[in-house]
């Protein structure tokens, strides 16, 4: 095998479009199969048969944007388009699959706009006294959280963008076991 | 009795993983190892289906309905199988996971693909996975592979 060949989505458009479609339908899929939604519901709000469902869900290939967005809102969801720079640009390696983005995400805190992207990547959150304590730290748009012993309240907060770094002391919570800290207030601190 | 000659035939256009990768298993001799010999005529829109699939295992999504091992099953936890239906029809590729470099990049996976099969329902037929399973442990099957992935550090 080659390591410069072309992916087969670079055959042609109708490759590459299937491609992606195909990532749209198995997440809808994935919604009907694991009971978060009903295929018979899907097709109420849509206002088809369940047999076109089925046969929109099986040919990805033909679904419009039109379609595409129907169909997550039907799903109370919503869809985006992303382009991307993932240097590859002769597409030796094929699209990456919308799943990844999702997961990058959430996994980020789900940010709604760029401030709450700043928050989630301006500061990196270390935890500087870690005595026998089996603690999560995620940061997210929503804040900071600590959970496990509640023994780790400092923490050196760093601003990656102006290389600076603060030890500073957050409050545990009354449980003693959960702290939660708006980012806000951290990416302030930081700055500060 | 004519010995076998097997060929490890690559997918044009499959992503090249440094995790996970697609070959078939091929004998010119043997019309029972037709699963490459199937998925070269699929029509257009059956060929995006399966390679979009075959996508689909490299990224690691996981998802019953496309393909599935039998982790669970002592003696075919090494086998796989791609499925699809087409006019209600089940078609299936069966074949066998395998580390073809042991020794450089022990946790590259390369899925061997063998034999094509369809079926009016959607339970397996064992006799699909006896003869994955004995190409898996085939002496010239392994030749054939080692051969194509060279397991040699730099």
């Amino acid at each position: 095998m080659t390591e410069h060949q072309k992916h087969w989505t670079e055959e042609d458009v109708e490759s590459y479009v299937y491609r992606i479609a195909f990532d749209f339908v198995t997440y809808v899929s994935s919604l009907l199969k694991t009971g978060s939604f009903a295929q018979v519901e899907l097709a109420q709000r849509l206002g088809v048969s369940e047999g076109r469902v089925s046969q929109i869900l099986n040919s990805p290939g033909n679904l419009t944007l039109k379609q595409i967005v129907k169909i997550a809102r039907a799903l109370d969801r919503k869809v985006s388009i992303v382009s991307y720079d993932d240097n590859d640009p002769g597409n030796a390696n094929g699209p990456i699959a919308s799943g990844v983005f999702t997961a990058c995400w959430e996994h980020a805190g789900r940010p709604v706009d760029f401030f709450a992207v700043d928050a989630c990547f301006a500061i990196n959150v270390t935890p500087t006294n870690q005595i026998g304590i089996q603690s999560i730290i995620k940061i997210g748009a929503e804040g900071l959280y600590v959970s496990g012993q509640a023994l780790l309240t400092n923490f050196l907060v760093m601003d990656l963008e102006q290389g600076q770094s603060t030890l500073t002391t957050f409050a545990k919570d009354a449980a003693n076991s959960y702290s939660r800290i708006q980012t806000d207030e951290l990416s302030a601190r930081a700055i500060n | 009795m004519v010995t076998p000659v097997y060929e490890i035939v690559g997918i044009d256009g499959l992503r090249v993983s440094p995790h996970r990768g697609i070959v078939f298993l091929r004998d010119s001799q043997d019309p029972l190892l037709n699963a490459s010999a199937v998925f070269e005529i699929l029509g257009k829109k059956r060929s995006l289906m399966v390679r979009s699939r075959f996508d689909y295992w490299i990224d690691r999504n996981v998802c019953d309905d496309y393909f599935h091992g039998w982790p669970g099953d002592s003696q075919y936890k090494g086998c796989f199988v791609f499925k699809w239906k087409h006019n209600r029809q089940c078609h299936r590729l069966y074949g066998f996971l395998h580390h073809p470099y042991v020794n450089t990049r022990r946790a590259f996976q390369l899925c061997v693909l063998c034999t094509h099969a369809t079926k009016n329902q959607w339970a397996t037929d064992p006799a699909e996975l006896a003869g994955a399973l004995a190409l898996s442990t085939d002496r010239l099957v392994h030749t054939a592979l080692s051969m194509k992935f060279l397991d040699t550090g730099p």
